[in-house]
């Protein structure tokens, strides 16, 4: 009797995600993009098979950048396949991919087929106007008042205004709405988050309520900031850090070990947390559980000036919160599992976490909202939060899963909103060269792609040498990595064109024509590869102190 | 001299008489055509019947972390903080009385082992760390903690063994009164066994002294350890490591280096002792990482003398040949292979190719299966000899891991097929420490591993790891059609007479399965 009832549920699922009986025919995946065109509800529905059988491409984890052609010379693939870092919790140990390919059988074939679509034509039909319109609408606002309506379980954007950007935080970084976000300063990720490749992007974080309070529970500012410092540290793995100014009375400790308590901007004891926290664990490169980030990316604004930044909608909002605190020796094990299971060549599964998005199996929960077919915010799918465990899971470059908090501008000058003005072109750490200076060497190009045509032309002789001298000149990361006015709207036009057709299991990347420099098939024995000499060991931390 | 004679006697009645006694069987059940799906935690099939099994094969729950965690006078080990890694269940041992289960927890610190008396239906833990340990900080690790026990064994005198595998220092464990109260409970470590990532883990059918363990490790080695005292393993023995002939590799590398792949690593093989300075395999490394090369000192020792690499050695099981010969199975869960090692006297044996995906047929004579041995792990046998292969996989994937049926009809250490027997359908979950009922043939044990309702953070009423009874007594021969048939044995089976799928009389399966046991 229960089987009947579930193969009636089933079917009744199924049925109501179609508006036509032919739809019913259609693949899984296309049956949610289906639905995703004709209804605009912010949960999406699902279909009543398991998550993964109605996946489309069941390596959603590759990106679309890991079947670029480095033609035996360009290595784009350096910023995310490193070698563990001793001391790190990160033993990925993927730098040989910087080298070779190494895909599964599935993944061999390049399913982001929207990077081979042509949208010249739908390009063109919006008009400057039509996209600058678009991209100034706020969609954000409206979010947490629909997931509130439809029930949604997962958590709900508590950051209000920030569809407004810097004017949601303080000087220091801090939320105006008091809901203890903290905004910060880093140099955006190359070269898939420079605004001149299609986005622009902001990223907060908030540290859970015990390290925000003191012993009595009393949520003091100093004592927040300096454990976010503290962390800071421990993330870079530095044995002191610059803060905003700190009231030691407040916190109860002598940080920076001249035997007063004071007022201070440097914390020299990074080994403990402070206040409320105090005995709990604490390991340098790892986020203590319950911390949250949050990281909107959107269009790229362009004002009156022609100045560019970022807009007031957003494309998505994205959220992980270390839900599970797992030590460096679980992590070690996590990975261990990982390169076994690939080793049998199984396909990467992830705990569902319900609409907490996925588990991406160290610890982070991971959710994301996109827009839907009119723009308004909706909650991912399961496929495309499983896009995210590819950079948030599978790469070993990152710090504890994440890239913008180890690439903060250094202590105090690095809370606030994220800002490129003014922001050098520190080096990665290790190196003495500015890092995008490095990187547009490496790859010979303005992006994995190498189909940035400005880029080329404002960075690159005519003989497809660097230019050096210019790229000294450069002010800052401001100049170096935004669009020109009409490339931003040209980009703004194209993710336009792919938020109509709702596809992003297809990809979400902002491409006019198609790039000449990607495969649609790689072989992992015969597609060109790298020598070894083009293997970069590289440090996703900068370093900030010759600036 | 007499002797000798005496002996070379009874070695030839046993070879005339084991193929008798222990010849493996015909597939005894209609095979699975495909791994089943997987639903969500909690789900009905999970709380009710998380394998799919062949017709007429029952499934009881005997215990789960909920269930267990309901009854306050119940214990069973849960580290705070692992998420669905919190408990752990895995290769479950039986004692000979088949009154107790042995639950050894393979979580990253805090192992340790749960007893359940199936008589009673009481589950208790017998012991467990602290929970201070941290994988690959040698100096976390005190006599206070254990990090994920994955095998245990009954011994024939009446211990426990335990063993740590990926985290801890592969330390080998004996509770030496694993019969007594929970309260008084006594824990040693067996030093004289070099430390390795454990896994595998039995005795020898032949010789109650000598002991076969396994490094689970992608150039990992075959080892045995003769102890020198058969009553108190604590004063060690002799240790040997298996080492196949024409292997010309290099043996410190894993098993599919490019200086290894293309060697032979099967054929005629020899036991290598261990015995001097400079092999000596108790010099663990400064590391505690099982991913270091050096870190336990039986990995290096077994390089040194050429020990053969395999690819991530995991479980064993021990039975004997047609031929009389012992043998021992074990899983290369890398290389998707089980492999079989006939001894031949203490130093000699034969290294086959027992089952593997690429070349052993599936579901041969039946309907095929989509299934893919993937990713053997565990085994167990039944009282006929008869190997079953548990994955370990594909854990977060959309369909179960499977258990197989190897069908080596001929008993030599070679099976003609593998045949599709249960697939699990829990979410998040692997198959671990199937074993049979040594009092009760017909039944046995699995236990659920990890499933994604052990996370109470993520399923807040969540049903948790598990163990089910299984029960064979009803099982229904394999029926099937001309088209498929090979066999064609007429039979009655309640009163319905149909036709076998195969060769031999398998309708009569469970009979010779209890006469077997008798024996």
């Amino acid at each position: 009797m229960i089987k009947v009832s579930v193969v009636i549920m089933a079917a009744f699922w199924v049925f109501s995600l179609s508006s036509n009986a032919a739809d019913d025919e259609l693949p899984y995946h296309e049956q949610i993009v289906v639905n995703l065109k004709e209804n605009n509800t912010v949960i999406p529905e699902v279909l009543s098979v398991h998550p993964t059988t109605s996946m489309y491409n069941r390596e959603a984890i590759i990106p679309p950048q890991c079947y670029t052609k480095t033609e035996g010379e360009h290595n784009p693939c350096y910023v995310c396949h490193q070698n563990n870092v001793p001391g790190r919790e990160n033993t990925m140990n993927d730098g040989d991919i910087q080298l070779a390919y190494s895909f599964s059988e599935v993944g061999l074939t390049n399913h982001w087929k929207n990077l081979f679509e042509d949208r010249s034509e739908r390009v063109a039909a919006i008009s400057d106007k039509a996209i600058l319109q678009w991209i100034a609408e706020d969609n954000y606002s409206e979010l947490p008042d629909r997931l509130e309506k439809a029930d949604f379980q997962g958590w709900i954007p508590d950051l209000k205004n920030l569809q407004h950007g810097t004017k949601a935080f303080d000087g220091e970084g801090f939320a105006l709405d008091g809901s203890h976000w903290v905004a910060f300063n880093y140099k955006p990720m190359p070269s898939t988050f420079w605004p001149t490749n299609g986005s622009t992007d902001d990223v907060m974080i908030r540290l859970a309520d015990i390290y925000r309070t003191n012993k009595e529970g009393k949520y003091f500012r100093d004592i927040y900031q300096a454990n976010l410092a503290i962390l800071e540290a421990n993330i870079k793995g530095f044995s002191s850090i610059t803060t905003p100014a700190i009231d030691e009375k407040v916190v109860g400790k002598d940080l920076n070990a001249d035997g007063q308590l004071t007022e201070i901007t440097q914390i020299t004891d990074v080994s403990h947390w402070v206040g409320a926290a105090e005995a709990y664990f604490i390991d340098t490169h790892l986020y203590p559980k319950d911390t949250e980030f949050l990281h909107t990316v959107r269009y790229i604004d362009v004002d009156e000036k022609g100045n560019v930044g970022i807009s007031t909608r957003m494309k998505e909002v994205r959220y992980m919160r270390k839900w599970q605190a797992y030590d460096k020796g679980s992590m070690s094990r996590y990975y261990q599992l990982e390169q076994f299971e690939k080793e049998l060549g199984h396909l990467p599964g992830y705990t569902r976490l319900g609409h907490m998005g996925l588990d991406n199996g160290t610890g982070w929960s991971i959710q994301g909202f996109i827009e839907g077919k009119n723009g308004q915010l909706r909650a991912s799918t399961h496929e495309e939060n499983f896009f995210c465990m590819g950079c948030h899971n599978s790469i070993g470059s990152t710090v504890d899963k994440t890239f913008s908090f180890a690439r903060k501008v250094d202590g105090e000058k690095g809370w606030g909103y994220i800002n490129l003005r003014g922001m050098p072109d520190a080096p990665t750490m290790g190196e003495t060269t500015g890092e995008i200076a490095t990187y547009l060497e490496r790859v010979g190009g303005g992006g994995e792609f190498r189909s940035n045509p400005e880029m080329f032309s404002r960075w690159f002789k005519a003989d497809g040498s660097l230019n050096k001298e210019k790229i000294a000149q450069a002010a800052d990361v401001y100049e170096l990595i935004t669009p020109s006015p009409e490339r931003a709207l040209t980009l703004n036009k194209a993710y336009r064109v792919i938020v109509k057709d709702q596809d992003f299991i297809y990809g979400r990347d902002a491409t006019v024509t198609p790039p000449p420099n990607v495969y649609d098939k790689v072989d992992n024995e015969t597609s060109p590869t790298l020598p070894g000499e083009l293997f970069f060991p590289w440090d996703i931390r900068l370093d900030w102190r010759g600036n | 001299m007499k002797l000798n004679i005496r002996s070379v006697l009874v070695g030839a009645s046993a070879m005339v008489i084991s193929p008798l006694l222990l010849a493996g069987t015909d597939t005894f059940f209609t095979p699975l055509t495909q791994s089943t799906a997987v639903a969500t935690p909690n789900h009905i099939n999970e709380l009710n019947s998380p394998w799919q099994t062949p017709a007429g094969i029952s499934q009881t729950k005997l215990l789960s972390l909920s269930d267990v965690e309901a009854n306050a006078d119940q214990s069973t080990v849960r580290v705070p903080g692992l998420g669905s890694g919190a408990s752990m269940f895995d290769m479950i041992s039986f004692d000979p009385r088949g009154k107790h289960l042995f639950i050894p927890h393979e979580t990253a610190n805090g192992a340790g082992v749960t007893r359940h008396n199936l008589r009673t239906g009481h589950t208790e833990v017998l012991f467990s760390g602290d929970a201070t340990g941290v994988r690959g900080v040698k100096s976390s690790w005190t006599d206070t903690d254990w990090g994920a026990f994955d095998p245990s064994t009954y011994t024939p005198n009446g211990t426990l063994l335990l063993g740590e595998e990926w985290s801890g220092l592969g330390r080998l464990m004996e509770v030496t009164n694993p019969q007594a109260s929970a309260d008084k409970i006594k824990v040693r470590e067996l030093t004289g066994v070099p430390n390795v990532s454990h896994e595998g883990l039995l005795f020898s059918k032949k010789d109650p002294a000598t002991l076969y363990f396994v490094d689970e490790y992608n150039s990992g080695s075959i080892y045995k350890i003769k102890f020198t005292n058969p009553y108190d393993y604590s004063e060690g023995g002799k240790v040997w490591v298996l080492v196949v002939d024409g292997f010309d590799g290099n043996p410190a590398e894993y098993y599919n280096s490019a200086a290894n792949i293309n060697t032979v690593r099967t054929g005629k093989a020899s036991w290598v002792r261990l015995e001097d300075a400079e092999t000596d395999p108790f010099r663990d490394g400064i590391s505690s990482s099982p991913d270091n090369p050096d870190t336990f000192g039986g990995r290096p020792a077994a390089d040194e003398v050429n020990g053969t690499p395999f690819g991530r050695p995991e479980d064993i099981e021990v039975g004997t040949l047609a031929n009389g010969r012992e043998v021992l199975y074990f899983t290369a869960t890398s290389e998707r292979t089980v492999y079989s090692v006939e001894m031949k006297g203490k130093k000699n044996a034969i290294v086959r190719v027992f089952a593997s995906d690429a070349d052993t047929a599936k579901n041969e004579g039946f309907l095929p299966t989509t299934a893919e041995m993937n990713s053997p792990d565990n085994l167990a046998q039944d009282a006929l000899g008869n190997i079953y292969i548990i994955e370990d996989a594909p854990n977060g994937s959309e369909v179960g891991g499977d258990i197989w049926f190897a069908r080596d009809t001929d008993n030599d250490g070679v099976a003609e097929s593998i045949d599709h027997f249960m697939s699990i359908q829990v979410d998040g979950a692997e198959a671990t420490g199937m074993i049979f009922n040594p009092k009760n043939p017909t039944q046995f044990v699995v236990a659920v591993q990890h499933p994604d309702s052990t996370n109470l953070d993520n399923v807040p009423d969540g049903h948790g790891d598990a163990v089910w009874s299984f029960d064979l007594e009803n099982v229904v021969p394999p029926l099937c059609d001309e088209k498929y048939a090979y066999g064609h044995r007429d039979y009655n089976y309640s009163g319905t007479k149909g036709k076998t799928c195969t060769k031999a009389k398998d309708f009569k399966f469970i009979k010779k399965l209890k006469q077997a046991a008798r024996r």
